[in-house]
């Protein structure tokens, strides 16, 4: 008997932005897949092609990227569907909740009726009382105190962190099997981050919602996250169960990354940061070979770093990375880096 | 109806910034990488892109260099008369024909633009460096000075602009240089306007906070770090003014309270082919009405190319 | 309410008097409504600060948005005019220097801010804007592009490309520009603004490292604005913690680390995620109920108390002081203590 499709499959996904000096390589060749109540946490910084592959997904791209590769949502393909099929998705199957989506908030209509609202769009069958039922129970889901009491109440009525929990329950109305998350902490003080948090953490624990997590944040994907996938200059770079990732990288950025932060919970003063030389490539204009080599203390010159691109090395259970020099890798940890003890 | 989707983030037009380094919320995710050169540099890449604009730098150029230099090219003078021949239509001996004292078009067309191509460029001029300087010190200054420069222009917005024309020219004479003057008079507020619009924006930067905080002085901020930011705005707004000066010219004249004879321009030209629409002497009216039209299309679209690029961030093209 | 005495800053009494020396520093901004735009109401946005920072040292003010901690830094560099109190350079009152006194005060404290495309004029050269300050004070002529190449040298950043404009540079290599304005003029204090947030994870290292390096080489004395804990940790020799305009915790940063007594301190350490997923999962978090108040109208007594789960009557009725306890720091509250207690309770 076939297994059933994983709920999302991506299979070489690729972006690219036409300019004036060549296409912008947002994305290239991703490959990755989320099964049924999954939490993927997929980390990288500015340029690394996270948010650009989170919202192809979901076919929110501006119309002049080029798209390549395959999306497939439980076996169906995504990628060339005519927007009304999409727009059917969104908010039904799929949920994408973006970085600071406050504004997504209408000042006047109650919070209810707007997070009941995405329920009548897709199922105007559903009864206005059976609506409201379901209102309350996802206000209470997201950790809103006196659900019933509050879901008459409007938005400025609530405070920023119950608004950022309200937006949630919002995209969890039909309950989806996929919730996209674009970078739910950046650019929110650190306790309304702490209700983000706690909101996701109840939805991992509660709903059998999948979730995409999408962040630059590893401290976020460290805490609710099962499996990682690191991105770096439009490529999928290391893939691994979330504890395996921290404990023991196996991409030389991974390491890097891990070394450079430092901790709220050590004394790390006096001596300076580990740092990864040089800064992130231009996605027009990549290095040959493999993108990170530039910057990498364990490349090989000229090849194979230099001249080929990596795929992926099965290094682990569920642990790949996509460098041609895992072995060295493997035998130094982000501690050390970070302490200077190669 | 749409579901209620919370709004997708708006993918920016690339713009030339470098390696991108920056968190997302900063950062739009299509960044173009950086091209070397000043802003200047810069600034003439992307207007070359503009081709409209470019062909209007063109034909405005032809246009200057023929009514500036009429004197070599008008074919006769300007108020050689030809009584015999009359009004006749276009003909190889009168590109633009003549009207009825016999007076070549074409010659008059090019010395009449000399005057209002003359007006166009020191309005422009004046109302910029008038409106300039005020909006930026009202800009900088705030509270009071703000205040009472603001009301200053509000009072000259409100007043009926041809009611006072018509006074002023009156009282005045009819020369080109109170034409000038006046209409200075009335353009400046505009320009006054979105340069302080600019300045207040500017002055909320952080590298004006910075030059502060190394002692600079007032002065110093405004010419060295606001100012050159402002430029943008300031020459895409001269640019239209020129148009709009010329019409306003052309205008007056028209209604006869511009240039005077034996002084032409070609609102004067309008205005004295006033009455020949429908006859077979409208060419009298269609060439200079061309013209105006020629070279207003033409500042607009150089208006628009400059403001292009000056302000790369101006959504899908 | 009358102003609490300010507790004695942790500074030895032997050693030199220190470099920034602030007391009871208050700042109110009017709010002016209706028709005539009368001051309608106060919003204090500094509500009575006093830290000291010896020379050499690093003193951080942490908080969230709306505490009041850029007002401070602008306070202190007379970019603002304080309402009451006193910010002291090297003995000298800002406030009370006389005008050309003051120009040259002011070469002696500088600023770096947060956001690398803003601080930076776009129409300058990258030389441009790191000689203006010397331009500013007349001294160019005494080998100014010299100094201009020295201290891009210093930021490591290629004096060559000092003819380049700040769009053709990285985020990172701009906040270093900015780092080389600040320090061209070879000030004595360096305000931080939220120096390294608006950078990538992989560039902030970089740039912190700069900053340690920097520090030591030319003996600077830093005032640090920061939300990032981790970041302060490593950075920071001291760290006072503001809430709504008022210090709630000051002392060692290692002690505030490890022994934090102050609820919201508390409350501020248990959010920030660590990279480390057993530890992470283990967390149990401390969520503060509601919103951070009004400026306009911050609670009696305490202000803190409208989210704190310790709070009692008199948290209301009286306005905890900043008094050194036991473990060896300052704390404003009538409950310290270590134990988070309550946990989660969003209300």
């Amino acid at each position: 008997m076939t297994p059933d499709p994983p709920l999302l499959a991506v299979e070489r996904l690729s972006v690219d932005f036409p300019t004036d000096d060549g296409p912008l390589h947002a994305v290239d060749g991703v490959t990755f897949q989320i099964d049924e109540h999954e939490v993927v946490g997929m980390v990288g910084e500015s340029g690394s092609g996270k948010t650009v592959t989170a919202l192809a997904l979901l076919g929110l791209l501006p119309r002049r990227a080029q798209i390549r590769g395959s999306v497939r949502l439980r076996g169906e393909e995504l990628l060339g569907r005519p927007e009304r099929d999409l727009e059917q998705l969104r908010g039904e199957t799929v949920a994408m909740v973006f970085q600071d989506a406050l504004a997504s908030f209408n000042p006047v209509m109650s919070v209810g009726a707007q997070v009941g609202e995405t329920i009548a769009v897709h199922h105007p069958e559903v009864s206005a009382s059976a609506r409201r039922e379901r209102v309350v129970e996802l206000l209470e889901l997201v950790g809103i105190p006196d659900p019933a009491g509050r879901a008459d109440e409007y938005p400025h009525q609530y405070s920023g962190g119950m608004r950022q929990r309200a937006m949630l329950a919002m995209a969890l109305a039909n309950d989806p099997a996929l919730l996209v998350a674009d970078e739910p902490t950046t650019a929110l003080d650190v306790t309304l981050q702490a209700q983000v948090l706690d909101v996701l953490e109840r939805i991992r624990d509660r709903t059998g919602t999948a979730i995409l997590l999408v962040t630059h944040d590893l401290g976020v994907v460290a805490g609710l996250a099962e499996r990682v996938l690191v991105m770096y200059a439009g490529r999928a770079v290391e893939e691994a169960p979330v504890d395996d990732l921290f404990a023991a990288p196996r991409h030389p950025y991974t390491l890097g990354l891990l070394a450079s932060l430092p901790r709220l919970d050590r004394r790390t003063r006096g001596s300076p940061l580990f740092r990864i030389p040089g800064q992130p490539p231009s996605l027009v204009h990549r290095p040959s070979g493999c993108a990170f080599h530039p910057r990498c203390q364990f490349r090989a010159l000229p090849a194979p770093c230099a001249t080929d691109v990596p795929g992926p090395v099965e290094v682990g259970a569920g642990h790949q990375a996509a460098c041609h020099r895992t072995e060295l890798v493997a035998d130094v940890t982000p501690q050390q880096l970070a302490i200077g003890t190669p | 109806m749409r579901p209620p989707t919370p709004a997708p983030p708006a993918v920016p037009e690339p713009e030339p910034v470098g390696p991108s380094e920056l968190l997302p919320s900063v950062e739009p995710p299509t960044a173009v990488e950086a091209q070397p050169g000043s802003a200047g540099q810069l600034f003439w890449r992307r207007l070359r892109r503009h081709r409209l604009a470019l062909i209007s730098i063109v034909v405005l150029a032809l246009l200057a260099i023929a009514c500036f230099g009429a004197g070599l090219f008008a074919p006769y003078g300007r108020d050689e008369q030809n009584l015999a021949l009359g009004a006749v239509g276009p003909s190889w001996q009168h590109w633009f024909g003549t009207d009825e004292l016999g007076r070549d078009q074409l010659s008059r067309l090019l010395y009449a633009g000399q005057i209002s191509l003359e007006i166009g460029l020191a309005v422009a001029l004046l109302s910029t460096l008038v409106g300039t300087v005020i909006g930026a010190v009202a800009g900088y200054l705030g509270r009071a000075t703000d205040q009472t420069l603001m009301r200053l222009t509000d009072l000259f917005l409100v007043v009926p602009a041809v009611a006072v024309l018509a006074i002023a020219l009156k009282k005045f004479g009819h020369d080109r240089f109170t034409i000038i003057w006046v209409l200075a008079a009335l353009f400046w507020m505009y320009v006054a306007r979105v340069v302080r619009a600019q300045v207040l924006s500017i002055k909320e930067q952080d590298y004006v906070e910075a030059a502060r905080a190394s002692g600079a002085s007032g002065a110093w901020i405004i010419v060295r770090h606001v100012l050159p930011n402002c430029v943008g705005p300031i020459v895409v707004n001269a640019t239209l003014s020129v148009a709009a000066a010329i019409v306003a010219e052309s205008t007056l004249s028209f209604l006869g309270f511009g240039i005077q004879i034996p002084a032409t321009s070609w609102g004067r030209m309008l205005a004295d082919a006033e009455g020949t629409v429908g006859t077979s002497q409208s060419y009298l009216l269609y060439f200079p009405g061309l013209a105006i039209l020629l070279t207003v299309l033409a500042v607009n679209f150089l208006g628009d190319g400059l403001r292009d690029a000056f302000d790369p961030q101006r959504g899908d093209a | 309410m009358s102003a609490p005495a300010p507790a004695p800053p942790t500074v030895d009494d032997s050693s030199p008097r220190p470099l920034l020396e602030v007391r009871d520093l208050v700042k109110d901004f009017p709010v002016r409504g209706g028709f005539w735009r009368r001051t309608v109401g106060r919003i204090s946005a500094v509500a009575g600060v006093s830290f000291d920072v010896p020379r050499g040292e690093t003193f951080a003010l942490v908080g969230e948005s709306g505490c009041g901690k850029s007002t401070t830094a602008r306070l202190i560099l007379g970019l603002l005019r304080p309402t009451r109190g006193t910010v002291r350079l090297d003995g000298t009152d800002l406030m009370r220097a006389r005008r050309r006194d003051v120009r040259r005060l002011r070469r002696r404290a500088q600023i770096v801010y947060q956001d690398p495309y803003a601080s930076l004029n776009p129409r300058l050269t990258v030389g441009g804007i790191v000689g203006d300050p010397l331009r500013v004070h007349g001294l160019w002529a005494d080998h100014g592009p010299e100094r201009v190449t020295a201290v891009l040298e210093q930021v490591g950043l290629d004096p060559s490309d000092a003819h380049r404009y700040p769009h053709e540079f990285s985020g990172g290599q701009r906040q270093r520009v900015g780092i080389a304005r600040a320090v061209v003029l070879q000030p004595e204090l360096l305000v931080l603004d939220e120096p390294v947030s608006a950078l990538d994870v992989s560039i902030q290292a970089g740039v912190v490292n700069l900053l340690d390096e920097l520090q030591r080489l030319l003996g600077l004395t830093y005032v640090l604005i920061a939300h990032d804990l981790a970041v302060v940790r490593h950075v920071a020799d001291e760290v006072g913690v503001m809430y709504l305009g008022k210090i709630v915790e000051r002392g060692p940063a290692d002690q505030i680390y490890e022994q934090p007594q102050h609820p919201y301190t508390l409350a501020l350490l248990s959010a920030v995620p660590v990279p480390h997923p057993a530890q992470e999962r283990g967390r149990r978090r401390i969520l503060l109920a509601g919103d951070v108040p009004s400026p306009a109208d911050p609670p009696t007594g305490c202000r803190f108390r409208t989210r704190c789960w310790r709070a009692q009557a008199i948290c209301g009725e009286h306005e905890p002081p900043l008094e050194t306890t036991p473990v060896g720091h300052a704390v404003a509250c009538f409950f310290p203590g270590p134990e988070a207690g309550a946990g989660r309770s969003p209300r």
